[in-house]
């Protein structure tokens, strides 16, 4: 899974399943409570495989003495976010159609990765209607418009000449961060590096638009229908849009979150995906708290290439 | 080789010199994987850690670098391969989107110069790839903003007194956002402003597929990029508050009775952001230099003298950097010539 949207919420829902669970602790539900950020950030980045264990190891032995909470909470947020990307990825990557079967000009493989996003951006976020966890994200409908048009202030700014300059502005930040920049020692070096240092815009947002603001119904039922990717009677995803909706579980007929987790493994993509990220961070949280070895949280969360078990 | 100091504010604190930063790399390629305990180690390192501050958050100098880039594509006789390199399309991987990354170059003029001399050799060859365009962008970019940020730092000379240099720096932001990208249309929602530009992140991480960390700073990325959020988000708050809803005195002060901005200025009319520029046809501009027969220092100098106010020179400067890089490029000049006139 490569798409910004569907990590982003996986990982926002699996902080929710977290916080509504009695099987962690404070520094689990502490962590994604006050620094979700972190967290959200790290879910829609690479590198889960060598940061999010040894973050936890980091973590788990200085936190209690540390005088920087917030830090602590930063790292753990981070490390959640990192591991329910690395789930969503094994459960979709393998289960996309595959390109060379699909012997139809009008689809793509590409293409169906970013229906899976649009879907997402319905159903999870509701258009935008619905915030994320993370006071630092605004989202609304214009988030896949074109010139973000129907946003109240699209009226004010030319967004479509504005918008390339906040583009460049992000890269640029993201780019004078990085350590190649100051230890290069030569021109030749700096541009050598760059390639993999920078964030390249490698994906056309038009498409994403497409997808969400008119989406053709023929791709609607090869990509996602077919392939069962969301389905909002799983009750995995029942329970944690009630949570994220109603602020809390409906108590009336309440859903059991151990039978939702099994029967999950059955169910949709995003059903699986999501099971899967809560059974990575319940496996982190008993490596955080010493019940389970090194190893077994790294066979858990399945990182078996031996250089990336840190 | 100077350091120079690049526009952001994620400078290295402590003192931390290109020196250590080899030492450090050295220990690296001395057989530590990185991926390994390379980055706990690295970030047991105190002397890495960054200052961050808000104040070089600042769209200035896009909005310059992006109105440089317009006169001279308005200009007849630029060669292609420069007008490809400050091409940009943000729904694409067009060379021209890393002129911007060019501000980030830590080397001095003759170096990025002397960087141009392999690219122009496949240029010669027809043999210019992707990537070299792209680094022809970069250098572009950096000499440009160079220029620009030069008559900035001039500038800056003339602000007034008693006001933070972030504060300056936002309204000169607000004031030219205003002239040049806003419709027209009054509103005194500061909220929805923020939110628009806020929302631009999402928009903004979409194009970039995954954020890619720096393996090598360890888990201080991920303290560092929490910083670089809320400092972002408060700079939006800020900016969308000084463009709609500014502290009339502050302005006054900082924009109009500073000598900032002049928006009568031929230099600002003529790069309006709906203004067609093309020599090539002819328009109307009072602005564009004839470069029919090349260009020399006379003309150089004289036009950057046409710019009174610290704006206009500013996209003199960047518009006069790149027609320079665009004589040498075309071998109309040497590039002791070109360095000459970047340092002039």
């Amino acid at each position: 899974m490569s798409e910004h949207i569907t990590h982003i919420a996986i990982y926002e829902d699996t902080a929710r399943l977290v916080a509504h669970s009695d099987e962690f602790g404070k520094p689990f539900k502490d962590s994604l409570r006050d620094a979700p950020d972190a967290g959200l950030v790290a879910s829609g980045s690479r590198g889960n495989h060598v940061f999010a264990i040894p973050i936890i190891t980091q973590v788990r032995k200085d936190w209690k003495k540390s005088r920087e909470p917030t830090k602590y909470k930063e790292l753990l947020a981070a490390s959640i976010g990192w591991l329910s990307h690395r789930a969503m990825d094994l459960q979709v990557k393998p289960n996309y159609l595959k390109q060379d079967g699909l012997q139809d000009p009008r689809f793509s493989t590409y293409e169906q990765q970013i229906y899976y996003d649009a879907i997402t951006f319905e159903k999870v976020y509701g258009g935008g209607a619905y915030p994320s966890i993370s006071p630092l994200v605004k989202l609304s409908k214009a988030v896949l418009e074109y010139r973000m048009e129907n946003h109240p202030a699209a009226a004010l700014v030319h967004v479509g000449h504005l918008e390339p300059l906040m583009v460049g502005m992000v890269q640029q930040q993201l780019l004078s961060m990085r350590r190649f920049n100051g230890e290069s020692a030569s021109l030749n070096e700096w541009l050598d590096a760059y390639s993999d240092e920078y964030q390249k815009l490698s994906e056309n947002l038009e498409v994403y638009i497409e997808a969400f603001v008119d989406p053709d119904p023929v791709k609607i039922n090869r990509y996602v229908e077919e392939t069962n990717f969301y389905n909002e009677e799983d009750e995995i995803i029942r329970l944690v849009r009630q949570i994220q909706r109603k602020g809390t579980a409906n108590a009336t007929s309440p859903i059991n979150l151990e039978n939702a987790l099994e029967r999950a493994k059955s169910q949709s993509h995003y059903a699986q995906g999501l099971a899967r990220s809560y059974d990575f961070i319940r496996s982190a949280n008993k490596y955080f708290l010493e019940e389970i070895a090194r190893n077994e949280v790294y066979d858990q969360v399945q990182i078996f290439n031996k250089s990336h078990r840190i | 080789m100077q350091l120079e100091k690049n526009n952001t504010k994620y400078s290295f604190g402590n003192g931390l010199v290109r020196r250590d930063f080899l030492k450090l790399s050295g220990l690296l390629s001395a057989g530590i994987a990185i991926s390994g305990p390379a980055w706990s180690m690295l970030n047991a390192d105190a002397s890495a850690k960054r200052d961050i501050a808000l104040s070089y958050l600042s769209l200035t100098p896009f909005i310059l670098m992006s109105k440089a880039s317009k006169l001279v594509r308005g200009t007849a006789h630029l060669s292609s391969d420069i007008h490809l390199a400050l091409d940009q399309d943000i729904s694409q991987l067009a060379p021209g989107n890393s002129y911007y990354m060019g501000m980030n170059l830590p080397f001095d003029t003759k170096e990025l110069v002397k960087g141009l001399d392999p690219l122009m050799k496949k240029g010669t060859e027809n043999a210019l790839a992707y990537k070299d365009t792209q680094q022809l962008a970069i250098i572009t970019g950096a000499l440009t903003y160079r220029a620009i940020n030069n008559e900035l730092k001039k500038g800056s000379v003339g602000e007034p007194k008693g006001i933070s240099s972030q504060e300056i720096q936002l309204y000169q932001d607000a004031e030219l956002l205003r002239d040049f990208y806003s419709k027209g249309k009054k509103s005194s929602d500061t909220e929805a402003l923020s939110n628009l530009f806020k929302e631009m992140i999402p928009r903004t991480l979409i194009r970039f597929h995954t954020i890619m960390p720096d393996e090598r700073m360890g888990s201080d990325w991920v303290h560092i990029m929490q910083d670089w959020r809320k400092q972002t988000d408060n700079y939006y708050d800020n900016l969308a508050k000084a463009v709609l809803e500014p502290n009339r005195q502050q302005q006054e002060k900082i924009v109009l009775q500073s000598n900032f901005y002049d928006k009568s200025e031929s230099v600002i009319v003529d790069t309006s952001t709906f203004n067609r520029l093309s020599a090539a046809y002819g328009d109307d501009s009072t602005v564009l230099l004839d470069t029919s027969s090349g260009i020399t220092d006379e003309k150089i100098r004289s036009k950057q003298a046409e710019g009174k106010s610290v704006v206009a020179r500013a996209i003199l400067a960047g518009y006069l950097a790149i027609l320079s890089i665009d004589d040498f490029w075309s071998g109309k000049s040497s590039s002791e010539k070109l360095i000459e006139r970047l340092n002039a």
